[in-house]
């Protein structure tokens, strides 16, 4: 399975959370542990990674998580319209809410790979 | 400090009205979550010799002490009320996100009592629950309802378990079901759930989980889930439990054309083998399993192509080789029709098998059928027997929508020898006459003939028994598996956990103890089995249970197997009669099969039993 959009990944960063779907059997324990490790709960909404869920119906079913890729020109960025709310961090490229500007419009999550946009 | 909710939420859908009810630590340890927790409450709960279809009825949802958490395998929830099935104990396990989401609303437990004056579902929103008219879910399926529910609420997040035409119509052995293949399947929780006009269970659930331990809890699942992804669990991944047809095949075990047979000619046909190179499109798991034993499957050929359901043994050997059918377009159709109205597959299997048998006999012709053919093998009659019994259309669909054991008692002519259950439960897709050890489980059950409460053919399959040898030493055998399996559903795990396990007792007692924070010792998790054993005979016999009851049907004693690796086999009465003693004294029971009050004292039932109002002898071996 090749991703749709290829996406560049940040220079600074080595390592992200990749999932192949036709593998992943929709079990969220990736999204408990990630929880479990940045908050100490597990609490899907929290999560740094995200599940998404298609069961059997009239299409094959679909599992897949999500998680931050840290792009390059981070599309998430882009979409964000409050300057200075997402920013990227120059030591690791991964983008981070600025609390105080972030509104919660949610502009920045569709766009593909979601760092904390994904974490909420 | 534990981690449990300590809290149980009770719903009146008579009065429309809630309150939470504190439960305390020492509840909670004695019966865990689950089956026994759920049995616990409601005994405590339901009023002696109620109708099981009547507003008196209770149900339980009580959930695992793990829901939510990295303990693999175990985000299961059970659901317990009087069986309108058997008319004992109806415990039953389903599991995935709605379990998890019940967790995260912060309940152990959720007690429905009454009955709603129109048709509506419960919506629990974290602490508070509504009950809301369901007039526009009338008749919908399953999966629907599900959609439906989450449309109305506006949220993906809401998790629902629902019935369908067959639980509305109060089909005895309707199911429940939740995240669109997960059933709460046996002893017909479905129809208890209509009788109640309550079409659906909806949660939302906001609150983060806890546990004890994070750190260990977490290092110590990661090792448990690497093991459960290696050679012991393999066959549950590919092929599927539909591996066991051939499994079962090779021994002559393969229930054929109503338990006519342990062989079934067409045996490769509908393999699970055959399934996973033709059919299954992915596996998938429930939320939190490392296992993964849901076998995705499209149907190809019309008319049946528009079918898409996961498939397992039992599924595929009820409405398959039982019927005579092996067609696998069909089987998966017939799945995908009972898992969308909430049909128990395997009760459905059986009954339709049985009213077969009675078309082959001519007890039942087509003037009693609506004009369909039933011989073995005839797909189409099966699809058109389901939509009959969940309609419980006149004749041939009301007759078999109550079972067959209710359905045997009413066409009669012999036919009773035949019907293929214990206390009214059907049975499962394993042959007695081949496995001693599982013959007798399935007659002493307490939710009657069940292979996942009394899992005997384990030993007999592998060899550690001589499964064709009846021995006083399985009574023994069999309290201990049923005290095991009693402690995977009450913890909540999944049973297809249960090889990854090298000590269960005292790795499982470890992970409650990270988890919840409570003391769990090996031996008070032994403990804990044997009660909900004892808890859930406690019941029965509250509700009348006879001696003569622990038995099987007459075909596998008068009807020896006629080919395969079992051929000739067949149970003598007097050696289930012994094996049923020797089981009797391995529990600590009286010669009648009831419990006597110093075994009550040893499992701290004498105060539960008292309430309950349950007839005790003084000691065992003494008739009351």
């Amino acid at each position: 399975m090749t991703a749709a959009v290829p996406i560049r990944l940040s220079p600074a960063l080595q390592q992200f959370v990749h999932c192949e779907p036709d593998l992943c059997v929709g079990c969220e324990l990736c999204v408990y542990a990630c929880s479990d490790v940045k908050i100490g709960q597990y609490d899907p909404t929290r999560s740094l990674i995200r599940l998404i869920r298609q069961e059997p119906n009239e299409k094959k079913p679909v599992t897949l998580t999500m998680a931050c890729r840290a792009c390059a020109d981070a599309p998430c960025l882009a979409a964000c319209p409050y300057p200075g709310s997402l920013v990227v961090d120059p030591a690791t490229g991964i983008p981070h809410v600025v609390a105080d500007g972030c509104t919660g419009c949610g502009w920045g999550v569709p766009a593909p790979g979601s760092g904390d946009t994904g974490g909420g | 400090m534990y981690y449990y909710a300590g809290r149980v939420l009770h719903v009146d859908l008579a009065t429309e009205r809630s309150r939470i009810a504190p439960i305390d630590e020492q509840t909670l340890r004695a019966y865990v979550g689950g089956v026994g927790l759920g049995t616990r409450l409601l005994l405590d709960e339901l009023k002696p010799g109620v109708d099981p279809l009547g507003p008196d009825n209770v149900i339980v949802l009580a959930n695992s002490a793990f829901a939510g958490t990295v303990v693999p395998t175990a985000t299961k929830y059970a659901f317990v009320a009087k069986s309108p099935l058997t008319g004992y104990i109806g415990d039953t396990i389903s599991g995935s996100f709605f379990s998890q989401t019940m967790k995260r609303a912060d309940w152990d437990a959720i007690v429905i009592t009454g009955k709603a004056r129109r048709l509506s579902y419960l919506f629990i929103d974290d602490d508070r629950a509504y009950v809301r008219d369901a007039a526009a879910l009338k008749g919908m399926d399953c999966w629907d309802t599900e959609e439906a529910i989450r449309h109305e609420i506006d949220d993906q997040m809401v998790k629902v378990a629902s019935i369908g035409l067959a639980g509305e119509n109060l089909v005895r052995y309707a199911c429940l079901g939740n995240d669109k293949g997960r059933q709460a399947g046996r002893t017909g929780p479905g129809a208890v759930m209509g009788s109640k006009n309550l079409k659906a269970i909806a949660i939302r659930g906001s609150k983060p989980i806890k546990v004890a331990n994070s750190r260990e809890l977490f290092e110590l699942c990661v090792a448990y889930g690497k093991v459960s992804q290696g050679p012991l669990t393999q066959k549950y991944r590919a092929p599927g439990t539909v591996g066991n047809v051939l499994t079962c095949q090779h021994l002559g075990i393969l229930p054929t054309r109503n338990f006519q047979s342990g062989v079934f000619a067409h045996a490769e046909e509908v393999s699970g083998e055959r399934m996973m190179k033709l059919y299954t499109e992915k596996s998938i798991a429930c939320a939190g399993c490392t296992i993964a034993c849901e076998q995705v499957a499209k149907a190809h050929e019309a008319p049946y192509n528009d079918a898409r359901v996961s498939v397992d043994y039992e599924s595929l050997w009820a409405l398959g080789p039982l019927c005579g059918v092996h067609n696998m377009d069909a089987i998966i159709k017939a799945c995908d029709l009972c898992d969308r109205y909430g049909l128990d597959t395997m009760s459905t299997g059986v009954v339709i098998a049985w009213a077969m048998e009675c078309f082959e006999r001519g007890i039942l012709t087509r003037d009693d059928t609506d004009g369909l053919d039933l011989s073995w093998g005839d797909h189409g009659s099966v699809i058109a027997l389901i939509h009959k019994i969940v309609r419980r259309e006149p004749g041939i669909g009301d007759l078999l929508a109550d079972g067959v054991k209710r359905a045997s008692e009413k066409v009669g002519q012999g036919s009773e020898a035949f019907a293929m259950h214990g206390k009214g439960l059907e049975l499962a897709g394993y042959e007695p006459r081949g496995l001693q050890t599982y013959a007798l489980g399935m007659a002493v059950g307490t939710r009657g003939s069940c292979h996942n409460r009394s899992p005997g053919y384990e030993p007999d399959m592998g060899g550690k028994v001589n499964r064709f040898v009846a021995e006083a030493s399985r009574g023994q055998l069999v309290k201990d598996l049923e005290d095991y399996a009693a402690a995977f559903d009450s913890l909540v795990i999944c049973k297809f956990f249960r090889k990854c396990f090298t000590d269960f007792w005292s790795e499982a007692a470890h992970l409650y103890e990270l988890s919840t924070g409570l003391s769990m010792s090996a031996d008070d998790l032994r403990k804990v089995g044997e009660r909900v054993c004892n808890i859930k005979k406690l019941f029965n016999i509250r509700e009348g249970w006879t001696v003569a009851e622990d038995w099987l049907p007459a075909r596998c004693f008068d009807d020896p197997l006629p080919e395969g690796a079992s051929a000739g086999q067949a149970i003598k009465r007097e050696d289930l009669r012994m094996m049923i003693d020797a089981y009797y004294q391995a529990r600590g029971w009286t010669a009648d099969g009831l419990i006597p009050a110093e075994k009550l004292a040893a499992l701290d039932l004498s105060d539960v039993a008292d309430r309950a109002g349950v007839n005790v002898p003084q000691a065992a071996g003494v008739a009351p």
